[in-house]
């Protein structure tokens, strides 16, 4: 009961974050709110062997990215960007706002996904190069040349009409 | 690089759906856990030694006077209940998988075998775990199936004395997923005795893990591995008991 009580109190603060973190990485809440039931699945089964409670965000975000990292080598969820002459463009037409979203959401997915991911663990979870590293499975250089990488592609992608795409 | 944080909350700044409920999360994590006590299969070396130990080797320690604990140290439990698991299976005839496995908490252990007879499959569990209930009535059969493990649709159940232990012999049916889809129903035999506090079952089910997944496909047990007086030997055996 513990248990369950501990990890019910975790799940409520850390959920919609978590949530919001695949969203980014994915750009699709279906897809998101699966990453997220994996992640705080495979956290309950673990649960009890987590020692370190500061260390449950890390490993919650650990399975997560690894997580959308696996899904998007199944063939059928092989994604697409969107293509900011679509239709999808032509619905959001009538409210500036929808549009200058979608138009972020289709640059941050023309990102490659472990590019994406570096940018997403570095800026939106705030989390250090090592710390990226550690969740990545791969080296501290090559989340710096990752995080370059992915930055001037999201650049490339970014409306011209965007502040943020001015500053990056 | 605050624009690009910016960035990132623009595009959270969208209606999302509503999260699923701290309740649903530790409902799928149980169900995960279940589902992973179920799909581990057993034994490596331990399964090698068990192979040796054999059915007569259970029966002749079922004398042994038991030394009962409420909580069994997990690995050490995985590691006995597998031993005497493997070494119940007939030594002919039956091949199993030769990957460790079980699963056990605070609270539980159990450990499991997919068995193959004559290219056809089936699976072997046993689990042993805490029950709230004080001393189990006479007839064990007016005490439903424990649902951590077994299905609630028993269809036959009887209670026989072995040895001076009641053992509650039952079969359950359970609607599972076809191949070529569908349903088909699987009947499940198994054995459960009550002990200090605990309770032990032994299960054969006539069908291997993740059976939908594996390619080609394994057909299901149509003779059992163990017979119905092998289920309550082996659910009597005092290498089940926490030392």
């Amino acid at each position: 009961v513990g248990r369950d009580t501990e990890f019910a109190e975790y799940f409520a603060s850390r959920a919609a974050v978590m949530r919001n973190t695949a969203y980014l990485l994915c750009h699709d809440w279906h897809l998101a709110e699966d990453l997220t039931q994996t992640a705080f699945t495979k956290l309950y089964l673990g649960w009890s062997r987590i020692s370190r409670r500061d260390t449950l965000d890390n490993y919650t975000r650990t399975v997560l990215v690894r997580a959308f990292l696996d899904e998007r080598r199944r063939p059928w969820r092989r994604e697409r960007a969107i293509d900011p002459d679509g239709e999808v463009f032509d619905v959001a037409a009538h409210d500036p706002e929808v549009a200058e979203r979608l138009a972020l959401q289709a640059a941050l997915a023309r990102v490659p996904p472990r590019q994406r991911a570096a940018l997403v663990l570095r800026f939106f979870a705030d989390l250090s190069v090592e710390e990226t590293a550690q969740i990545l499975g791969c080296s501290s250089g090559t989340v710096k040349s990752q995080t370059a990488r992915g930055l001037d592609k999201l650049r490339m992608h970014l409306p011209t009409t965007t502040s943020g795409g001015c500053a990056l | 690089m605050s624009d690009v944080r910016d960035i990132f909350d623009r595009i959270l700044d969208t209606p999302a759906p509503p999260l699923v409920s701290a309740a649903e999360a530790i409902a799928s994590g149980r169900r995960a856990r279940h589902r992973r006590i179920r799909t581990v299969a057993l034994a490596g070396t331990a399964a090698l030694t068990a192979l040796a130990v054999g059915i007569p080797g259970i029966v002749a320690r079922q004398g042994a006077p038991a030394r009962l604990v409420a909580t069994p140290d997990p690995a050490q439990a995985i590691d006995r209940m597998s031993t005497v698991l493997m070494g119940a299976l007939p030594h002919s005839g039956v091949m199993t998988f030769g990957q460790r496995a079980g699963e056990a908490d605070n609270d539980s252990v159990a450990v499991s075998t997919n068995i193959y007879i004559g290219g056809k499959g089936g699976q072997l569990v046993a689990f042993s775990g805490v029950t709230p209930q004080g001393t189990p009535p006479n007839d064990l059969c007016t005490i439903p199936p424990d649902s951590r493990l077994l299905p609630p649709t028993e269809i036959t159940c009887k209670t026989i004395v072995l040895n001076g232990f009641r053992v509650r012999l039952g079969t359950s049916t359970k609607e599972v997923p076809a191949r070529g889809g569908g349903t088909a129903m699987v009947t499940i035999r198994h054995a459960t005795r009550y002990a200090d506090g605990r309770v032990y079952i032994v299960e054969e089910v006539p069908m291997v893990n993740d059976y939908m997944e594996i390619n080609p496909p394994v057909p299901m047990l149509t003779n059992p591995a163990l017979s119905d007086a092998q289920l309550e030997r082996l659910v009597t055996s005092p290498g089940f008991l926490p030392r």
